[in-house]
């Protein structure tokens, strides 16, 4: 893992210093709501429905077991003992007083972990695979562009106050596990034939009310040209981006009306000029620096006991189906990548307790090198396991309820907070997706409907990204009341998809059953069990599931 | 208006002329960019005395870059704190267009912006009378940083990191 030397360490010093005195200010009432604002949100404080609520980085999604022990002191000193993982690989608290708060970047410090840049109109903490470092099909670990990049982009003099909020994604895989295509920069790691590192370059995806996939802008960059070229796009955005209007203010909408190729030529040409051989230089420097934090831990040999689980999974059949969903391939035979579902039957997707924290810690520690990954779906990973190790971990989650086996199934819903605490919403989302998970938690039911993402949101913003679930759900306000609308066909990662509306919502008491009846007509009609849900979908359309969800009306 | 410059308040020796208002015959005056680009233009290029331009966020930069040899002042206006599209002008103007004279924030500005405006290129300041003055006393300061400037004014955390890097440029 990436650790701070003594300039980054200075650096989040300072910038809670400054923090620190932003808020005596804004409690003096020496700076008003408005000129607080950027700066409150470029420190991860959004002011929600009832309360502050503080949004901590967690930069491409690696934890270490100490830095998850103080999310959890943060979770019981603060919060109401326990924390919400989002969609980009950040945690959230709730209920923080804001005179508290440096103090919470302070504690945040010490395990060299902050909130910088989670919220407000720059660029957002940099996503990327859970799995890097140990997935079987990585050309090489994201991670250390990753790092560069959240250097590059702390404080960034030029582009701070952006027309809007600006999502990187970088993806070190064969198939794409960061979600690229629906961020406003998405890079992919390829090697050119000489085995040089660069990145294809996508570029204008987003979700909200206008979803749009990201196109690719650029096939290769070499990796040290990268934050020139980058600075080509933002500079681009900064100076044509619209900001008449904070719905059409995006870069997906820029890119949309002058054109990929029209943005393509604009970048092209200010990427001539601004092509900075010294930046080139720092970056290779920076990256030389960086990599050897990401080298593989020190794996022990484990293959003469990896034949353990194989063996428990033969005569213990809730072993077996945690082992089937749960794990996954890692590059090493005798490991295994272990993902620990947050997504108990009628659990709030993505929630943690304090308790549930320190117990993973104490597996990381002992069973996974250290290291929690956090995904953009709001669940953990485990990802150093040892094969021989599994049946151990396995019972130690089975008793801190974190051994769902669940994942990639119906009841993993992604869920945004919703109108339970969020000021943009306009419906609830957590008590519907805890409605659905109750419906859905016969796991043999689960299974016989096979791989299924179903997420949902609480308004038209789409935190929830249910644009590219396959089964979405978007919480309106319609005359007061609230109305689920849903839609189908989306994906996210490869093959990515925006999903079509089915029709006119359901209401809060109504939509549990709709799913229901997708879910029938999609068992009904499917060829066979290979044929998943997105599959009959694409073979058959929106018809069935209308004919469904509305003949009766 | 108060004007803040290497790290104190001093006299504003220029003139902020209103697109109506007559040439006065000499002085340092600053015009919008309407008027060296308009029917004027062959009398401000005989004119003595130094000349700025003031650019709204939405004016064309390549409109005023062949002026740039006469001007000793651009003056970039914030219609908002928020609007970021300044500072991409500025360090266009520094990095881009070699521009040495002095390059002003105008409009709204919070002196927490100081080290972003600063990096960016500008070097002066205009502050709204009142509290914010001391604000700006005490809190206009720089703390580590990133990213090196292509100018290379700034020691950034990558220049000290790398200082066998910095020969070399």
């Amino acid at each position: 893992m990436y650790r701070y030397d003594g300039w980054d360490a200075a650096f989040v010093r300072e910038r809670i210093a400054r923090f620190r005195d932003q808020v005596a200010r804004r409690l003096r009432g020496e700076l008003s709501e408005e000129e607080f604002r950027p700066w409150r949100l470029m420190n991860g404080v959004y002011l929600q429905l009832h309360a502050y609520m503080l949004r901590v980085a967690i930069p491409y999604g690696t934890l270490s077991a100490p830095q998850l022990r103080r999310l959890a002191d943060i979770a019981e000193r603060y919060d109401r003992g326990y924390g919400h993982f989002t969609t980009r690989q950040n945690i959230q608290f709730n209920w923080p007083r804001l005179v508290d708060i440096p103090d919470i970047l302070e504690a945040l410090a010490e395990v060299e972990m902050h909130a910088i840049q989670t919220s407000g109109n720059c660029i957002r903490n940099i996503t990327s695979d859970p799995w890097a470092g140990v997935a079987a099909d990585e050309i090489e670990d994201p991670r250390p562009w990753c790092e560069l990049l959240r250097q590059w982009s702390s404080d960034h003099q030029e582009f701070t106050f952006l027309p809007r909020k600006f999502k990187v994604a970088v993806s070190g895989g064969l198939r794409d596990r960061a979600a690229v295509r629906i961020h406003d920069i998405g890079l992919r790691l390829r090697r050119d034939r000489q085995g040089r590192i660069g990145f294809e370059v996508l570029l204008g995806g987003g979700l909200g009310r206008t979803p749009l996939l990201a196109q690719t802008v650029r096939d290769w960059i070499p990796g040290e040209e990268l934050l020139s070229y980058l600075t080509a796009i933002l500079r681009v955005y900064n100076r044509f981006g619209r900001r008449d209007n904070k719905y059409k203010a995006r870069i997906k909408i820029l890119v949309h009306d002058l054109g990929i190729e029209r943005f393509r030529q604009l970048v092209d040409e200010e990427y001539a000029v601004a092509r900075d051989p010294d930046l080139a230089r720092f970056a290779a420097a920076e990256i030389a620096r960086i990599r050897p934090f990401f080298a593989p831990p020190p794996y022990a040999d484990r293959a003469a006991d990896a034949a353990a689980s194989r063996h428990l999974a033969a005569i213990d059949g809730t072993f077996a189906r945690w082992l089937r969903t749960n794990t996954a391939p890692h590059r090493r035979r005798d490991y295994a990548i272990v993902q620990i579902s947050l997504k108990p039957p009628g659990g709030v997707p993505g929630n943690m307790t304090a308790a549930q924290m320190r117990a993973l810690a104490d597996l990381a520690e002992r069973y996974s090198c250290g290291e929690i990954r956090v995904t953009a779906e709001q669940n953990l990973v485990l990802p150093h396991v040892a094969r021989g190790d599994l049946p151990a971990l396995w019972e130690a989650l089975e008793t801190g309820g974190l051994a769902t086996p669940n994942l990639g199934h119906l009841s993993d819903i992604v869920a945004c907070p919703g109108l339970d605490f969020c000021a943009l919403a306009t419906a609830r989302s957590i008590p519907v997706a805890q409605a659905i998970g109750r419906r859905f938690a016969d796991l043999d039911r689960q299974y016989e409907i096979g791989p299924l993402k179903l997420k949902m949101s609480g308004c038209i913003n789409a935190c929830g990204h249910h644009h590219v679930a396959h089964i979405g759900i978007l919480g309106l306000e319609k005359r007061g009341r609230e109305s689920y609308q849903i839609t189908l066909g989306g994906s996210g990662g490869e093959e990515a998809a925006i999903g079509r509306v089915l029709g006119p919502g359901f209401g809060a008491e109504e939509i549990v059953d709709a799913v229901e009846r997708v879910i029938t007509t999609y068992l009904a009609g499917r060829r066979n069990r290979e044929e998943t849900f997105l599959d009959y979908l694409r073979r058959v359309g929106l018809q069935p599931f209308k004919d469904a969800l509305y003949a009766s009306v | 208006m108060p004007l803040f410059k290497h790290g104190r308040f001093v006299e504003d020796p220029w003139l902020f002329l209103a697109d109506g208002e007559p040439l006065p015959s000499e002085g340092m005056i600053v015009l919008s960019l309407a008027r060296p680009t308009g029917v004027e233009a062959p009398t401000l290029a005989d004119r003595d005395g130094w000349l700025g331009v003031r650019l709204e966020p939405a004016d064309p930069l390549e409109e005023v870059v062949p002026w740039l040899p006469r001007l000793a002042l651009v003056a970039l206006a914030f219609p908002s704190f928020t609007d970021g599209r300044p500072f991409s002008t500025a360090r266009l103007l520094r990095e881009r267009h070699r521009f040495t004279g002095e390059i002003r924030a105008v409009g709204r500005i919070l002196v927490d912006q100081y080290p972003f405006l600063l990096r960016c290129g500008f070097d002066a300041f205009t502050v709204p009378p009142g509290p914010a003055l001391r604000g700006w006393r005490e809190r206009a300061r720089l703390g580590p940083v990133y990213q090196p400037d292509s100018l290379g004014e700034v020691r950034s955390i990558w220049h000290r990191r790398h200082p066998e890097l910095v020969s070399a440029s």
